[in-house]
């Protein structure tokens, strides 16, 4: 499956089916349970330029060119 | 009028309220730009903030971990939260349209869990100046959405009032251009918006470089300042965090006080009446 991630595109050896849970975790971002990282607020993630809550990990379903951006704090001015 | 500011205001009750919100402090601070996410907290500790300011990007997993490590910024940075009563102001910095200031905003108030949002639309990548339209175009929307909105825009009176009557908590005009430190450019400009806007609140946001500037815009009757690079810039950023803050209180203390009108002509300020000698024909002195 071809997916755009944070505006880097990215060839992952699935098929279709891939939830947004398994893919943070595949990436790292979270463990085994996404809401031990998000709610502590440590990023938040945006499909297509639409923000998924927490609880929504498991069921969103990824497809072929989906835009993927996971943010992090950062400092500002 | 005695005094340039015509109001006496109570210097008792000098509380600062922004949408329905006391902030603790008129010295509001980046987070930005420091030597090490240690002395960022030393100098947050100093300033003791009103707001700092914070942003959100693209980041790695490992990106992500780095932040929240026990060394790293947002670690430390929630540490001087908790001890100093500053709230946390996330920026928009960065983007160029309103759609895209929207979204940031959003997920902003998602990471961060707070309404508050400092916009920042740039229209000018040389200058960093805000873009008016998408500027007033996404603080409507955000304004509509609960957000409390305090926009990063130019000195125009017009766009102030416009921002304003949209709904937007404050507004922030420039001093001088972000990261310049040239101070206030165009005091007329700013003196202007206080005198139409008396009951807007006002903040300098960005330009500043030295503690006196700062001063100056707290004397102008500007209600805070945001700042950052003349801070962690600095030698010693807490030393300067903590002059700034001595600047932003005694700005605030003179414009209570009543800051004399400036006057063409020269006036002795010691009595002339009683002097010895003077005048005296056939004197020597």
């Amino acid at each position: 499956m071809r997916l755009m991630i944070n505006g880097e595109p990215c060839d992952l050896p699935v098929g279709a089916g891939l939830s947004l849970q398994q893919l943070l975790q595949q990436l790292g971002y979270v463990q085994t349970r996404p809401e031990d990282a998000a709610v502590r607020g440590n990023f938040i993630v945006a499909v297509n330029q639409q923000i998924v809550s927490v609880a929504l990990y498991a069921t969103t379903g990824l497809n072929e060119d989906d835009c993927i951006d996971i943010l992090g704090a950062m400092t500002g001015g | 009028m005695t005094t340039e500011n015509n109001v006496a205001p109570d210097a008792g009750a000098d509380v600062l309220q922004i949408a329905g919100e006391t902030i603790s402090s008129r010295l509001w601070l980046g987070s930005s730009l420091y030597p090490s996410p240690q002395v960022m907290g030393e100098a947050i500790a100093a300033a003791s903030p009103g707001f700092v300011t914070v942003s959100l990007r693209r980041q790695s997993a490992a990106q992500v971990q780095q932040q929240v490590s026990e060394h790293g910024h947002w670690h430390l940075l929630h540490q001087q939260l908790a001890s100093t009563g500053a709230k946390l102001l996330p920026n928009t910095a960065g983007c160029h349209s309103a759609r895209e200031a929207i979204l940031l905003a959003q997920m902003a108030r998602e990471l961060f869990a707070t309404d508050w949002i400092k916009l920042e639309v740039i229209g000018d990548d040389y200058s960093l100046q805000p873009h008016p339209l998408q500027l007033v175009e996404a603080a409507r929307e955000l304004v509509a959405q609960g957000f409390n909105v305090l926009p990063y825009c130019t000195d125009d009176l017009v766009l102030c009032q416009t921002l304003l009557e949209l709904g937007c908590a404050a507004v922030m005009p420039w001093g001088a251009p972000i990261g310049t430190g040239k101070g206030l450019l165009n005091p007329y400009q700013l003196k202007t918006l206080r005198a139409r806007l008396p009951q807007a609140v006002l903040v300098v946001d960005a330009g500043l470089g030295k503690p006196s500037q700062a001063m100056a815009a707290l004397e102008m009757g500007f209600d805070a300042v945001l700042l950052n690079t003349a801070v962690a810039r600095a030698h010693d950023p807490a030393a300067m965090a903590a002059a700034f803050k001595q600047a932003v209180d005694g700005g605030r203390a003179a414009y209570h006080a009543g800051l004399m009108c400036e006057r063409d002509q020269a006036s002795p300020s010691t009595p002339t009446l009683g002097l010895p000698f003077w005048h005296q024909s056939g004197g020597t002195v």
